[in-house]
């Protein structure tokens, strides 16, 4: 045993270790690096967003889309490590067809297409299937670090925020007298008659000129109102101070003229949680998932070099 | 529920109110919706219905850069993912199934295992032991997810108690016949009771049969309260495939019974076209047919050359597919094609109902609107739109009304606008109807609505009323220009025979828009109303009818786009990069949207 121990062949080998060891310390091998991506794909960046927003990019936002275009090839760099295109039905018919459309298929089965697909790397210059694997690597990521539940005290602080936002709009139950265009010149007449006379809003309906939509509108928001009568009738409408009980008018619309009898009228309010909850915990957990895939991307980018 | 159902809505109507509503959407679900970067997640596409503002690509630190909102949200829709993307797992694990044996489902299979091997041997993701479960579970559970998603996300956004919004849930069947021509199809639930998966493509063999039947199996048949409606789309790329002419004898009585009990609309406006006519000599002709044609009767013409030709009347417009119904009820004493009419979007970035001409931001179906490279300056392809709205007629905002209302077909398609529309026929239709404040409640009482078969009678009239879309502040409506009607008839010999006439409005109103500014000028109609009788009815002659208001001119999505970038076709110098198309030969500036009425018939002897 002592003997072994005394072989040179042992100590060099040792030395030789703990030299390796130190090199690796001292001077750790080089992250794999990612871009500087080529020219042409610059000016493809550029073009989309020209297309898309009409404007040409600024250097900020070049510089943005040039490093989430990075991060993508990250995650496809990943995603063909950890060899996901073996297992992705969506890879495998993309890869089947892009064989039949080269007319390759020489009635070979699925199976063999696939392989030899693989085999010439269809799959990585396929930008369908660069975005299907990124898709799946997201889904990893986030299936490691799934982001937490909001919490009641998140809930809360964003109900206060948004409470502007989340306010009730009024409600108004109506019935109406509609005086089609060419008829606008009778409607004082005819509202004066109304109300010297006490008509109910059915007894006045006599007057009326047919109107698609009715003439009962029963607890409706001003943008319900709107959707029948045109914006223009809500603003006479509120302008004219309806209130409940009362024949308001003549109220012009994009159809003609309106005689207004106001039911009830249910004021403007703030929202209350319970309403509005499930809305507030949707855009939460899309943030928090947002939050968490930006996080475990984050760590991933740690692994490479990023050459802008 | 039970409760619930016997609790009207504040806003019950038994002479029904108008519903909008997009009865096709896509998500991230789709993968040519993902492929395009669309992040919008079902239930960020209901909550975009009801009018929450939408990120939508390009996509930056995981913040989209662009935003669409509703300026007026919508009463219902429905998110149908194409099924093909939602189904594998079951399809794969179910010995004996179709696809079992196929390569796909060998692989899929694999799955737990591989992601175990996948989790535990790279160190870049650091090792988490049994993220598939032992058994694989989890991950399995994983795979099914979109289609519990999708239900979810409808069940969340129904709001059956304060009936202010109604989502149904639904999927796309995907199919295509041997040539790639289109046979594709929206299925949408009843209500929350839905099979375990849809039934997609590669589980049956292929034909529309293979759907009704498993549809039978899996809704009608489950033993709970499953119901289903089948809406084809697209038939103008069908290349007349997805509704077979009587001369190819396809369809045998059983089959077009099967299809009248599924099929009772089809989609007539939506972002790849308009399927309502083909204008050419000789068999329509109808000018205003000449509205958003694409230049290939099947999808492939649109990236192929060879193998394209262009559309023709036959390849499976309504007027064409109505006509052949009646035929086929002459031969198999059944209409297989009794096809009411709905717009929807069909947009691929999770917009519903997003149909404005002046605010397109394209939809992503199969252009390259959504971050794909290509040089174009337009928001879309030239020949997409920004699709139509179903309007339906239903006492009130909920699954079960609405859902009764598509079936008896007492709904219309518009190519975006919320015109009103409401149409009455009978032999006993009043001709001072139009003059009465109680016109629907005595059209229902003298005639039967849009979408009927109408019951015997010596003639025949028709009481149509349209109301102009008022719009909104920011973007007022459009006045109405006419409003028509459309008659198609087997005639004494035999013959098939079409008619369009005016029936109120004018065409020469001199309205119309400038294409530089895009400003429209001229007034036109805030509502229309005429009762027309048939001169020509004859209780021999089976026959169709439907509606038509249209509005006055006004831009198309892609002039707007042109001019507010200056391009002036006779100036070469203003033609900037991209541009082309504005000046193409197929670029139609100008555009007169509508609305369509479903279609009323009648059968000799009924």
């Amino acid at each position: 045993m002592l003997k072994t121990l005394n072989r040179p062949w042992l100590h060099f080998l040792l030395i030789g270790s703990a030299l390796f060891l130190l090199q690796r310390t001292l001077n750790p091998p080089p992250l794999p690096s990612v871009g500087p991506l080529p020219e042409t794909r610059l000016e493809s960046l550029r073009r989309q967003w020209y297309v898309t927003t009409g404007r040409p990019p600024n250097e900020a936002q070049l510089n943005a889309m040039v490093a989430a275009e990075l991060d993508r090839e990250i995650l496809f760099r990943e995603a063909l490590d950890l060899k996901i295109y073996e297992f992705d039905p969506i890879v495998q018919q993309r890869l089947v067809r892009n064989m039949r459309f080269l007319q390759l298929d020489q009635d070979r089965d699925e199976e063999t297409l696939f392989r030899e697909a693989l085999r010439m790397e269809l799959h990585l210059g396929d930008e369908v299937i660069k975005r299907r694997l990124v898709q799946v690597m997201e889904e990893l990521l986030l299936a490691r670090r799934p982001p937490a539940a909001p919490t009641e005290d998140e809930i809360a602080a964003t109900f206060a925020d948004r409470s502007e936002e989340l306010r009730r709009p009024p409600r108004f139950t109506l019935q109406q007298v509609y005086l089609a265009r060419e008829r606008s010149d009778e409607a004082e007449a005819i509202l004066k008659r109304i109300r010297e006379e006490q008509l109910t809003p059915e007894q006045a309906l006599e007057f009326s000129s047919p109107f698609l939509p009715g003439y009962r509108f029963p607890a409706s928001s001003p943008a319900q109102l709107a959707r029948q009568f045109g914006a223009a009738f809500v603003l006479n409408l509120e302008r004219s101070d309806p209130r409940p009980g009362t024949w308001v008018g003549p109220v012009e619309s994009t159809y003609g003229t309106h005689l207004v009898w106001v039911d009830a009228i249910e004021p403007a309010r703030e929202a209350t949680l319970e309403e509005v909850r499930q809305q507030l915990l949707r855009d939460l957990e899309l943030e928090k998932r947002r939050e968490a895939l930006a996080e475990a991307l984050a760590a991933v980018r740690q692994q490479y070099e990023v050459v802008l | 529920m039970t409760a619930l159902a016997e609790t009207p809505c504040d806003h019950h109507n038994p002479f029904n109110n108008l519903y909008w509503g997009d009865l096709h959407v896509h998500t991230l679900y789709s993968l040519d919706a993902r492929t395009q970067d669309t992040r919008t997640t079902p239930a960020q596409a209901y909550a975009f219905a009801r009018g929450a503002r939408l990120g939508i690509q390009p996509w930056r630190d995981g913040a989209p850069q662009r935003h669409l909102q509703l300026e007026r949200p919508l009463d219902f829709a429905a998110v149908t993912d194409h099924a093909e993307l939602l189904g594998e797992v079951a399809l794969c694990t179910t010995p004996g199934s179709f696809a079992y044996g196929s390569l796909y489902c060998r692989l899929f299979r694999n799955f737990p295992r591989a992601s175990f091997f996948l989790f535990n041997t790279t160190a870049s993701l650091g090792g988490r032991l049994g993220m598939c479960g032992d058994d694989g579970s989890r991950c399995r559970q994983a795979a099914k997810a979109p289609w519990q998603d999708i239900r979810a996300a409808a069940a969340a956004a129904n709001d059956p108690a304060g009936c202010s919004f109604t989502s149904f849930v639904g999927y796309e069947w995907t199919g295509a016949a041997d040539n790639v021509a289109n046979l594709h199809r929206n299925v949408i639930f009843r209500n929350a009771d839905v099979p375990a998966l849809p039934t997609s493509f590669v589980d049956g063999d292929g034909s529309v049969d293979s759907l009704f039947l498993a549809l039978e199996n899996e809704c009608l048949e489950a033993g709970n309260d499953c119901d289903v409606l089948v809406i084809p789309h697209n038939s103008n790329l069908s290349d007349g495939f997805m509704f077979p002419a009587p001369e190819l004898g396809l369809l045998d009585r059983a089959q077009a019974k099967r299809r009248q009990r599924f099929e009772n609309l089809m989609e007539l406006f939506q972002h790849k076209g308009a399927s309502e006519c083909f204008n050419q000599a000789g068999l329509t002709e109808d000018e205003l047919c000449d509205f958003e044609q694409l230049p290939y009767d099947k999808f492939s013409g649109k990236f192929a050359r060879w193998g394209r030709k262009p559309p023709q009347a036959d390849d499976g417009f309504a007027r064409t597919v109505l006509r052949d119904g009646l035929a086929y009820r002459d031969s198999l004493g059944a209409n297989p094609f009794e096809l009411g009419f709905i717009g929807s979007t069909d947009t691929h970035l999770g917009a519903s109902g997003a149909v404005s001409e002046e605010q397109f931001a394209g939809h992503g179906g199969a252009g390259a609107p959504a971050g794909e490279e290509g040089p174009s300056g337009l928001v879309d392809d030239l020949e997409f739109n920004p699709g139509g709205l179903a309007a339906v007629w239903a006492p009130q905002n909920r699954r079960d009304d609405l859902f009764e209302a598509l079936r008896r077909r007492e709904v219309y398609a518009t190519s975006g606008p919320r015109i009103t529309l409401r149409l009455f026929a009978g032999d006993d239709i009043d001709t001072s109807l139009c003059d009465a404040p109680d016109f629907v409640q005595q059209g229902y009482r003298q005639g039967v609505p849009m979408g009927a078969v109408l019951p015997p009678g010596r003639g025949l009239r028709i009481a149509v009323a349209a109301a102009a879309d008022p719009g909104t502040a920011r973007s007022p409506g459009l006045d109405l220009q006419r409003l028509q009607i459309i008659k198609g008839w087997v005639d004494e010999e035999g013959r098939h025979r079409e008619t369009v006439v005016d029936i109120a409005g004018d065409p020469d109103n001199g309205a119309g828009v400038d294409i530089n500014s895009c400003r429209t000028h001229g007034e036109g109609f805030t509502q229309l109303c005429a009762v027309w009788e048939d001169p020509d009815f004859s209780p021999q002659a089976p026959a169709y009818y439907y509606a038509r208001a249209v509005e006055n001119p006004r831009c198309r999505w892609s002039q707007h786009i042109c001019a507010a970038k200056g391009v002036d076709c006779a100036d070469r110098a203003t033609i900037g990069d991209g541009l082309e198309a504005c000046c193409s030969d197929t670029h139609r500036p100008v555009i007169q949207e509508r609305a369509v009425s479903s279609p009323v018939w009648h059968y000799p002897g009924n």
